[in-house]
């Protein structure tokens, strides 16, 4: 799984950095580890994003996927916003992969956000689409709202 | 450890950039300082556990 997930990613990189967005592999690997993956394993030859070397498990423990068990970290992928607040956190198990691209939209929807505070984005929000304003005017009218 | 809503305590991380083949610290106050968001995208360690998956799948290959 790891080297599809990190191909993904690499290729929806460019669409990230354009929005204010680093992106940052992680593994518990060590940087020389990286350094021989990524030269050699094909499926890698596009990524550009650091890959982070967490070999202590001290970052992976912050963000509660470091698996005692293993020694590995479990594919989490952490938002953080530009003022340092924790906004993102989803945590899959071993045996399935994320798709960058619904990361892509979900960065899009707390960039858009962060400029407009008092919206929200709806289920499966994409740019230019209508957002709600939460207030008890809206309460039982969603429905309507996202009509208009 | 640190939830949804929370501010995230300062930490640093060695890092290899693929881009140029070298090595470097970087730190969540960098990113902070520069006003960027920051994706933090754990997975399994590299080559053990991708090929012991094509090879067996999960259970107890993971350990």
């Amino acid at each position: 799984v790891c080297p599809t997930e990190l191909a993904d990613l690499a290729e929806h990189y460019d669409e990230l950095t354009k929005m204010g967005v680093e992106v940052i592999s992680v593994s518990t690997d060590t940087k020389y580890t990286h350094l021989a993956w990524q030269t050699t394993e094909k499926l890698l030859e596009k990524v550009r994003y650091p890959m982070g070397a967490d070999p202590a498990g001290k970052v992976s423990r912050l963000f509660g996927v470091y698996d005692e068990d293993t020694g590995l970290a479990l594919r989490g992928t952490f938002i953080i916003n530009p003022e340092g607040v924790l906004v993102g956190s989803e945590v899959n198990y071993y045996n399935v992969g994320r798709n960058a691209k619904e990361l892509v939209r979900k960065m899009k929807a707390n960039v858009y956000l962060m400029s407009h505070p008092d919206e929200a984005c709806p289920a499966k929000w994409e740019e230019g689409k209508k957002t709600l304003k939460p207030s008890p005017e809206l309460v039982g009218k969603v429905y309507s709202a996202l009509q208009e | 450890m640190v939830r949804v809503g929370q501010r995230v305590p300062n930490f640093e991380l060695e890092v290899y950039y693929p881009t140029t083949k070298t090595f470097g610290k970087v730190s969540l106050e960098d990113f902070m300082r520069e006003r960027r968001w920051l994706v933090l995208f754990f997975y399994p360690a590299g080559l053990y556990l991708c090929v012991s998956h094509r090879a067996g799948g999960l259970g107890g290959t993971l350990r």
